[in-house]
């Protein structure tokens, strides 16, 4: 678990340098990314699961997901999202997303979620 | 757009922030318990809880002035008739306050504009400023207002307050600043005529930068 590195990305900054905060707390080593660009940037680097937003400002979560997933399929992509509909959904597991939790998750069901990426990859 | 389009937009833009207040209350109640549970009881520990208790009592207030937008449109946005058949009481007279509208206007929009890194700010009058119209013509061309903004790449400061002007009651419209204001400042000024079919809502333009929304009277829009 110590070694899982996760890469939260959100425009909402408090909320995710909480969760970040959080996951340290259970052992997971987080690092934060505020919008598509930084993500694109933090996934140079070593990562095993990204924990993405859909909606942000410039360029939005399915976009970092394409992105991503053309340059590292092995990365694992959680979708965390406000704007939750059926067909971003769908859509987000047609582009490689390995699960879909809509916001206010719980730290408990993402920490499964985290664990099971993982076992995928 | 129809009035029930525009509706549906607000009401889908509000609903996106509440999900994510709602995601910062949990994380930040949830951090609370874990402070508690595996923290060593330093300052340093204690000053982290209190930031996450201040946290939760800042998101609730976003949430409650959210809440109140989500009731105004309730009471007001749908066609006439159709909350009365259902027992539902609003506030249906042909008058509203400019000022109350422009606010819940910023906070429903709040998420489109992120979106578009518009900063949409409204004037903190102090009094209302009323006037003869229905809430949801005004919404409308608020939302008007800010998709031309959109449609240039956003990235500019918007800023609206109710007020009068040369004895007319309406929305002064200031755009300053964002790397697009200039993009913005032409199609804002594309806009001076009728808005969206409306026949009384004019965007008039007072100076560099700024503009005079002209709104729909009584029962118009």
């Amino acid at each position: 678990m110590t070694h899982i590195k996760v890469l939260l990305v959100d425009d909402e900054r408090r909320f995710v340098e909480t969760l970040a905060e959080r996951l340290r707390l259970r052992g997971l080593a987080p690092t934060v990314a505020f919008d598509g660009k930084e993500a694109l940037d933090a996934a140079t680097r070593p990562v095993d699961v990204i924990v993405l937003d859909l909606r942000m400002p410039g360029m939005d979560g399915f976009e970092v997901l394409r992105k991503v997933k053309a340059s590292n399929p092995q990365v694992q992509v959680i979708i965390l999202t406000g704007h939750g509909g059926d067909g971003e959904e769908e859509t987000a597991y047609r582009l490689g997303a390995c699960d879909f939790l809509r916001k206010p998750a719980d730290i408990d069901e993402l920490m499964h979620s985290i664990k099971t990426a993982c076992q995928i990859r | 757009m129809s009035h029930t389009a525009c509706m549906a937009r607000l009401l889908a833009s509000a609903v996106h922030d509440m999900r994510n207040i709602l995601a910062v209350i949990r994380e930040s109640a949830g951090l609370a318990q874990d402070i508690t549970r595996f923290g060593d009881g330093s300052a340093a520990s204690r000053k982290e809880l209190e930031i996450s208790l201040d946290e939760v009592r800042r998101q609730v207030v976003l949430a409650a002035q959210l809440a109140e937008g989500l009731e105004f449109m309730a009471q007001n946005g749908p066609p006439r008739g159709s909350l009365s058949q259902s027992g539902a009481t609003g506030d249906k007279s042909n008058s509203c306050d400019l000022a109350r509208v422009c606010r819940l206007f910023c906070r429903m929009a709040a998420r489109q504009a992120r979106a578009a890194q518009i900063r949409l700010e409204c004037a903190e009058n102090t009094e209302p400023v009323w006037m003869e119209s229905r809430p949801m013509p005004v919404l409308h061309c608020l939302l008007d207002v800010l998709d031309s903004c959109v449609s240039v790449g956003g990235k500019v400061d918007l800023h609206l307050a109710a007020t009068q002007q040369e004895g007319a009651t309406g929305i002064a419209v200031r755009v300053s600043g964002g790397d697009n204001e200039a993009l913005a400042l032409s199609a804002l000024t594309a806009c001076l005529r009728p808005i969206q079919g409306m026949t009384c809502a004019r965007l008039l333009s007072t100076g560099p930068g700024t503009f005079f929304l002209v709104l729909p009277t009584g029962e118009e829009g």
